[in-house]
């Protein structure tokens, strides 16, 4: 496990593991005190440089073993609703989590796994995506191990 | 009388000698001064110095586990570089240096040569602190991984730019190395770290010739391979006849 951390958010992780820490930049077309937080992206195989929050652009290159994190963060308006009444990050996912249906976009074979939760005041999303079931047994465990080492620090950094 | 011009010619001879070696050392200093100061190379036509196999610093193999840093656009970014079922190549580029104003150019105008699916493509410049992320940001194209590290730079203990290293993805093992004015140069880079010849000669994507023509193809590319000249070398493209000894011409 080697530690990354950056924009206030840290991770331990795993060995032939990828991690990106990014925030969008503020586009011309932004509303008025529109807010770009930081989030988290970790892989199992070569993310591209240029993907959507929810892995777009990198899930369609993914095979039956592979797997993709995103950790993205909602801000603390969003820390108010019920969807994310959940405190803190869910420090392991079972099987059970996993569907077609959570996905953002439903590819054939792959599973998704999305949780809803507040950390320091924020709303927090946790979304998964594996390759195909065969990831499953061979990286929801390593995914549980990621889990409890992500830490998403108090103070949100301004883009 | 004799006896002297000898001894005369002895010493003119013996100050000619030294003076051809001042010069050479000269040459050699200069070049090295170009490479670190990341100019371009005297010689235009040196063909790409490849060692083709892992570097050893004091007695020990350079491995790296990880490459970390961060894009020109501001995202902290951690790439393995061991334990994964592709090879890297790392590309060591900086803003400032002249030869590679024309890797850049290529990269954002896609001109790259066929790189295999087992390969990923890297770019690494030195730090924020040496380079201006705006800079690397207008030279390097969105859809190719470019980091910032000054600590990569220094893992790989690279002399200069431009600058390249093959690294071996399931030891994290610098297995090839060297510099490169041209990407089509970089691909023998490739070939020769990871003994892909089809790469250079298209054995292996031709599938119309005859199994033992393809075979004596990759010999003799092996062959040329290992005797230093590798795609682009000049002696590969002779001047074309014109005119013959008759006097006609084409």
């Amino acid at each position: 496990m080697t530690i990354h951390q950056g924009l206030g958010i840290s991770v331990d992780v795993p060995r032939g593991w990828e991690a990106r820490i990014s925030q969008a930049a503020a586009q011309p077309g932004d509303h008025p005190g529109e807010s770009h937080y930081p989030y988290l992206h970790l892989a199992s195989f070569p993310l591209p440089p240029v993907r959507a929050h929810y892995g777009g652009g990198a899930v369609e290159s993914m095979r039956p073993d592979d797997a993709f994190v995103a950790v993205l963060d909602f801000g603390q308006d969003a820390a108010h609703s019920k969807l994310f009444q959940l405190k803190g990050l869910p420090t392991k996912l079972s099987r059970a989590q996993f569907s077609a249906r959570q996905l953002q976009r439903m590819l054939p074979g792959q599973l998704g796994s999305q949780q809803f939760c507040t950390v320091n005041g924020r709303g927090i999303v946790l979304y998964v995506v594996l390759g195909g079931a065969a990831a499953l047994r061979t990286k929801v465990p390593v995914i549980t191990t990621i889990l409890p080492t992500i830490s998403l620090s108090n103070e949100v950094p301004s883009p | 009388m004799t006896v002297l011009v000898i001894v005369e010619a002895v010493v003119l001879l013996g100050i000619g000698l030294l003076v051809v070696a001042l010069l050479a050392s000269y040459a050699g200093l200069v070049e090295r001064v170009n490479l670190v100061e990341g100019r371009a190379p005297s010689r235009s036509l040196t063909p790409p110095q490849f060692s083709g196999v892992s570097r050893e610093v004091g007695d020990e193999a350079i491995t790296v586990e990880q490459l970390v840093g961060r894009t020109p656009h501001g995202d902290d970014v951690l790439l393995p570089a061991s334990g994964i079922d592709h090879d890297l190549l790392v590309a060591f580029l900086s803003s400032g240096c002249t030869s590679c104003g024309s890797l850049w150019e290529d990269l954002r105008e896609h001109r790259l040569p066929f790189l295999p699916t087992y390969l990923r493509l890297v770019v690494v410049t030195r730090g924020s602190t040496e380079e201006s992320p705006e800079s690397i940001a207008e030279l390097a194209p969105d859809d190719v991984d470019v980091m910032m590290s000054s600590e990569v730079w220094e893992a790989f203990s690279t002399p200069g730019s431009p600058y390249f290293a093959y690294v071996d993805g399931k030891t994290g093992r610098v297995v090839g190395e060297g510099t490169a004015l041209t990407w089509d140069q970089v691909l023998g880079l490739v070939a020769t770290s990871s003994g892909d010849a089809a790469l250079v000669s298209g054995v292996g994507r031709d599938f119309s010739k005859p199994r033992g023509d393809l075979q004596r193809e990759e010999e003799v590319d092996q062959m040329l391979m290992q005797a230093g000249i590798l795609p682009g070398d000049p002696s590969l493209y002779p001047e074309p006849v014109t005119h013959f000894t008759d006097g006609t011409s084409t």
